[in-house]
C-alpha cells in the first residue's frame, strides 16, 4: 500500500497548526490526508484536554519500592531453590548408598564387631550401633528438611 | 560513588547507574515524571477505564524496572515501556474475551459502558474502535512511533501495518465525522 508523500507534513501541520496553502490544497483534494488531518488534530486536542484535567499520578516511590521487594523475593527464591536441589541430590545419593552398599557395610561393621568385646557392644543403644538405622535416620532428617524448604518457598 | 547529576526529587543519580544504563531510583523518578502522563493517556484511551489505566500503568513501570533494560537512550526506554503497556492491554482484553479484535464497549453492553471514560468526543469515537485500532492510532499519531515500533509493540508485520493503520484511521475519521467534527480544524483557527 502506497503512502501519500505529504503524510508526514500533514501530520506535523495537524499537530501544531503549521498549515501552508499548498498543504491545505492538498488535504482538500486527498481523501487519505484529509482523514489523517482530522484524526491527528482530534487526538492532539484530546491529549491537550486530558493534560488540563489530569488527576495526580501514582507515587513513583511506591512503584520503585514494589520493584525492589519483588527483586528481593526473587533472589531469595533462587537461593532457596539451589539449597532445595542440593538437598534432593543428597537424598538421592544417600538412598543409592543405602541400597547398593547397605548389605556390604552391615557385613563389614558386623565383622568389626567381632574385634570389639561383645560386652562393650551390648552396652551401646541399638539405634547407634546399627549403621542401617543411622542411614535411615539421616534420610528421614534430610527429607523433612527438604519438605520444610518446599513449604517455606511455597508460602 | 555519587555523581553531580541530581534528579528533580533531590535524590542523587549514581555514577554506577549512569554507566550501566540501568535506572536507579532518581533516574526512574525523572523518567516517570517525563512519561507517566502520556502513558496514562495512552492506557486510558486504549482501555476506557481510568482506574484500570492507573493499575496497568503501574504494572508497566514495574515490569520495565524488573526487565533490567540496559540503555541510556530515553527514546528506546520509552518505546520499550509502551511496548510493555501495549502487551498488558492486549493480555487484559484476551483474558476478558477471546475475540480481541472486537470492540470491547459496543453500544448495548451496559456493563462496559459504565466503566468507559466518555468525557470527550474523541473518547466516544475511540471507544467504538477495536482495542488494536485505538493503540495503533495513538502510537502513530500521538506518540509519533515509527511503523516498525508499532508493529513490534502490537506483534504485527511492518508490511501489513500500513494498510491496517490506514483502515483504522478511516474508521476513526468516520466516527469523528459522525460526531460533527470537520477536518483541519486545528490549523484554521
Amino acid at each position: 500500500m502506497s503512502v501519500c508523500p505529504f503524510e508526514v507534513e500533514i501530520v506535523t501541520a495537524a499537530r501544531d497548526g503549521s498549515w501552508t496553502e499548498a498543504l491545505r490544497d492538498h488535504a482538500a483534494s486527498c481523501l487519505g490526508c484529509a482523514e489523517t488531518a482530522l484524526v491527528v488534530a482530534a487526538l492532539t486536542e484530546d491529549v491537550d484536554a486530558m493534560a488540563l484535567d489530569d488527576p495526580p499520578l501514582p507515587d513513583p516511590k511506591i512503584i520503585w519500592i514494589r520493584s525492589r521487594l519483588k527483586a528481593r523475593q526473587e533472589r531469595s527464591f533462587k537461593a532457596v531453590r539451589v539449597v532445595t536441589w542440593v538437598q534432593r541430590l543428597t537424598i538421592v545419593c544417600l538412598t543409592a548408598v543405602a541400597i547398593f552398599f547397605g548389605p556390604g557395610l552391615r557385613e563389614l561393621l558386623s565383622g568389626l564387631g567381632t574385634l570389639i568385646p561383645t560386652a562393650a557392644l551390648a552396652d551401646l543403644p541399638l539405634l547407634i550401633s546399627g549403621p542401617t538405622a543411622v542411614l535411615g535416620l539421616t534420610f528421614i532428617v534430610m527429607s523433612l528438611m527438604a519438605l520444610w524448604n518446599e513449604r517455606s518457598v511455597a508460602s | 560513588m555519587i555523581s553531580m547529576a541530581t534528579a528533580a526529587s533531590g535524590i542523587p543519580i549514581t555514577d554506577t547507574a549512569l554507566a550501566s544504563g540501568v535506572m536507579d531510583e532518581a533516574a526512574f523518578q525523572v523518567f516517570y515524571s517525563q512519561t507517566a502522563r502520556r502513558m496514562r493517556a495512552y492506557l486510558l484511551r486504549s482501555l476506557g477505564d481510568p482506574s484500570l489505566a492507573d493499575d496497568l500503568m503501574q504494572e508497566a513501570y514495574l515490569r520495565l524496572l524488573r526487565s533490567g533494560l540496559k540503555t541510556e537512550d530515553e527514546g528506546h526506554r520509552k518505546a520499550y515501556l509502551f511496548r510493555i503497556a501495549t502487551n498488558l492491554v492486549r493480555d487484559h482484553f484476551r483474558r476478558r474475551r477471546p475475540e480481541y479484535e472486537m470492540p470491547p464497549d459496543l453500544p448495548g453492553d451496559p456493563g462496559l459502558q459504565n466503566t468507559v471514560d466518555h468525557r470527550s468526543d474523541v473518547a466516544v469515537a475511540m471507544s467504538g474502535l477495536a482495542p488494536r485500532d485505538r493503540q495503533m492510532l495513538w502510537l502513530a499519531y500521538v506518540e509519533g512511533s515509527s511503523h516498525q515500533e508499532i508493529a513490534k509493540a502490537l506483534g504485527l508485520k511492518t508490511a501489513s501495518l500500513k494498510s491496517m493503520l490506514s483502515r483504522a484511521r478511516h474508521r476513526m475519521a468516520d466516527r469523528l465525522r459522525g460526531l460533527g467534527l470537520k477536518p483541519i480544524e486545528r490549523g484554521e483557527a
